[in-house]
């Protein structure tokens, strides 16, 4: 099954291989991956895979700071 | 002067009849109805005075039955004063513990619509300080910046 990871920017090398290994060990996804670029996550990376989704983005983590404090 | 025997004693008889008739006729219808008289005039001093005595009495029944009955109002009076003292306290009482409970439950309810507020007030400051935080990041950070962070919370 294909997965997308979406970042801020176009991933580097290096950034993409540690994704692509993220999303191995977190989701079981492997092969190649459909990649997107969204700015509004700011930095970081989100994982589809089928349903599940991985969010590192720091727009998400700006959210989870927000849900702890409010 | 020659004294005539049988004149004399004529005028004695005729003094004598006289004497019966009036006696018969005069003395006798008087002195009883006077005798009469008198017994109702006594009659009517004793039923008065009988009266009198009756009338002291009655007043003085009278007298005693007004004193009692002042004093039973009296004491009316004063347990009706007391009872109402004592029901006047107790309504104050219970109108102080409800207004005491009002303002408690008042005060209780200012304070949760202020926890409220402070709530909704945190949420709505951390909503608009995290929209604040992603408009400021966004853009602003550079292509190497953003590399480095992104590194960074893969590592994480």
């Amino acid at each position: 099954m294909n997965y997308t990871i979406t970042s801020a920017t176009k991933l580097s090398s290096s950034n993409l291989k540690a994704a692509q290994d993220v999303a191995k060990a977190k989701l079981g996804a492997t092969g190649t991956p459909k990649l997107e670029v969204d700015s509004s996550l700011i930095a970081g990376i989100r994982i589809l895979y089928g349903s599940s989704l991985l969010d590192l983005s720091l727009a998400a983590r700006i959210d989870s700071i927000k849900s702890s404090i409010s | 002067m020659e004294i005539n025997i049988y004149q004399i004693l004529f005028q004695i008889l005729n003094f004598g009849v006289v004497m019966y008739l009036l006696n018969r006729v005069l003395y006798k219808p008087v002195i009883k109805m006077l005798d009469d008289r008198a017994k109702k005039i006594n009659e009517g001093m004793s039923q008065a005075e009988k009266n009198l005595k009756a009338g002291e009495e009655i007043e003085k029944t009278k007298k005693a039955e007004v004193s009692k009955a002042r004093k039973e109002a009296s004491s009316i009076v004063a347990a009706a004063e007391v009872d109402a003292k004592k029901k006047a306290d107790e309504i104050i009482k219970k109108a102080h513990e409800k207004a005491k409970e009002e303002v408690a439950n008042m005060t209780k309810a200012a304070e949760k619509e202020i926890e409220n507020a402070k709530a909704k007030l945190q949420k709505e400051a951390a909503t608009i300080a995290a929209a604040m935080a992603k408009k400021a990041l966004e853009g602003a950070l550079s292509a190497k910046e953003v590399e480095a962070i992104t590194a960074k919370m893969l590592k994480n």
